[in-house]
């Protein structure tokens, strides 16, 4: 610490802040025994200073406090863990436990940081409402637009070629814009946990394989091999929205399309093990630039090199994609080498054992 | 108009839909394809003209001033309409709540404005026509 303070006044400085913290602030010893609790935590809780142990504040927020402290207090194990989506009455919170170390890095104690984070959590619903009102309203206008564009199209074969050129631009412009807006209400509906859609009864393999025969004929005139393998022909069907998987299927095998280049391949593989349904979609393309790859998933995100080839992309596909699958239960993964290609793994729980 | 359309009165559509843009199109296209087509646009009116005479098949839109789409459900299905009268919903709302809401009806189809072509449209009014 700077020198503005005397070394004998740290201690009270450090005791008045804690005290006076906004957040929630609890220390422990090495044995899990609570030996300070601020005034924030205090009013948070709404606990007795007689009564507040650890007992309690688990109970409180339903937590396993102790396990989590376990796992700090050890030096092995983790420095910090983070509880996300405790909920206490109508507020909801993080609550962050960290380990307190001495100079010879020795585990000393442990903290409890309790954040109120109510007013974002209100702001996030807030935000994702106004992203549907918004995407609902900005369909009509798109909506009247294509219909008036197809009816448009057969007077426009009369004209010149730049003039059906330019119309077609204008109509592909349409399109992917009715696409963002699907997309942003897909993402809106994902983060307000309203993306349960209608589980049913679903038939993967004849699922992948329309999808596989819708782009065959844009993969042949690329002179790209699109090919469905069937590893397991005994493919359990599942109970999941056929709707969402299909969304899934297609955003992977159209992502594999327009990155990969003529004369490359693209291969969707099915297989059924171990309670699993895995799915496969490997491709000779472009690749994801190793920096880039941990945001791959991240809303609204596009590596340059997949910008270059195809400018026109909402970067919401993979986000939904992972949304969907980790809602099912499932794990998605990927192997990817720039320059040479990528691999998609997913993995999705058979939780219904009827098989086909 | 095709041969057994000759041979029969046209098909009377009637179609709730308050934007223009979207009128005009189901006028003109659906009167190409040999239908006889009334645009009204709102809930009111369309409750109306029901009443003066009955459509082979409803194209109801949701959003609509006055009465929207789920309020002329609901008294349709008071006055025990909804059995006797084919309704295609078609609307740009496509949120779970608002097909639930609507699925309590017994309607025939539900399609989103945007995501459908022109001509994907007209094959779903010739199949609830047939």
């Amino acid at each position: 610490m700077n020198k503005v303070f005397a070394d004998s006044q740290h201690a009270l400085i450090m005791e008045a802040l804690i005290e006076n913290l906004p957040a929630g602030v609890a220390l422990v010893d090495r044995e899990k025994k609570i030996i300070l609790a601020n005034k924030a935590m205090m009013q948070l809780t709404r606990l007795p200073r007689e009564g507040f142990y650890l007992t309690e504040l688990t109970k409180l927020f339903n937590v396993d406090l102790g396990t989590e402290l376990d796992k700090i207090l050890s030096t092995s194990i983790s420095p910090m863990v983070i509880l996300s989506n405790v909920v206490l009455r109508d507020f909801f919170y993080f609550i962050y436990c960290f380990q307190i170390c001495d100079d010879a890095k020795n585990v000393i104690g442990g903290a409890i940081l309790l954040q109120d984070i109510t007013k974002s959590k209100a702001i996030e619903r807030e935000k994702s409402e106004f992203m549907s009102m918004a995407s609902h309203q900005l369909r009509t206008p798109l909506g009247s637009m294509r219909w008036n564009l197809e009816l448009l199209e057969e007077d426009i074969r009369s004209l010149p070629e730049i003039s059906q050129k330019r119309f077609y631009e204008a109509y592909i412009g349409n399109r992917r814009a009715i696409w963002l807006v699907a997309d942003l209400l897909n993402v809106s509906r994902i983060e307000q946990g309203k993306a349960e859609g209608e589980p049913q009864l679903t038939d993967l393999v004849s699922i992948i394989r329309n999808i596989t025969e819708e782009m065959a004929s844009e993969a042949e005139s690329r002179k790209i091999a699109l090919e469905f393998k069937l590893i397991n022909e005994a493919i359990p069907k599942i109970v999941i929205d056929p709707a969402q998987f299909r969304d899934v299927i297609e955003n992977l095998l159209s992502n594999a399309l327009k990155y990969t280049k003529s004369g490359g391949r693209i291969t969707i593989m099915l297989d059924h093990t171990n309670g699993y349904v895995e799915i496969t979609v490997a491709d000779t393309g472009i690749g994801i630039p190793a920096a880039d790859q941990y945001k791959i998933f991240s809303k609204f995100f596009r590596s340059k090199n997949a910008v270059r080839i195809y400018t026109e992309s909402s970067g919401l596909g993979l986000f939904i994609v992972r949304s969907y699958v980790e809602k099912w239960g499932g794990t998605i993964r990927f192997e990817s080498t720039e320059g040479q290609g990528t691999t998609f793994y997913v993995t999705i729980p058979v939780t219904s054992n009827i098989t086909v | 108009m095709t041969d057994e359309q000759q041979g029969q009165a046209k098909k009377y559509i009637l179609i709730a839909e308050d934007d223009s843009a979207y009128g005009n199109v189901y006028q003109s296209k659906l009167e190409n394809e040999g239908y006889e087509v009334k645009v009204t646009n709102s809930g009111d009116a369309v409750l109306a003209e029901i009443h003066s005479r009955k459509p082979d098949l409803l194209i109801l839109d949701l959003m609509m001033l006055d009465k929207d789409g789920f309020e002329v459900l609901e008294e349709l299905q008071n006055q025990n309409l909804l059995n006797d009268i084919k309704v295609i919903v078609a609307s740009n709302l496509s949120q779970d709540a608002d097909r639930q809401k609507v699925k309590k009806f017994n309607i025939l189809d539900y399609f989103v404005k945007s995501d459908i072509s022109v001509t994907e449209m007209v094959e779903k009014i010739k199949t609830a026509l047939k």
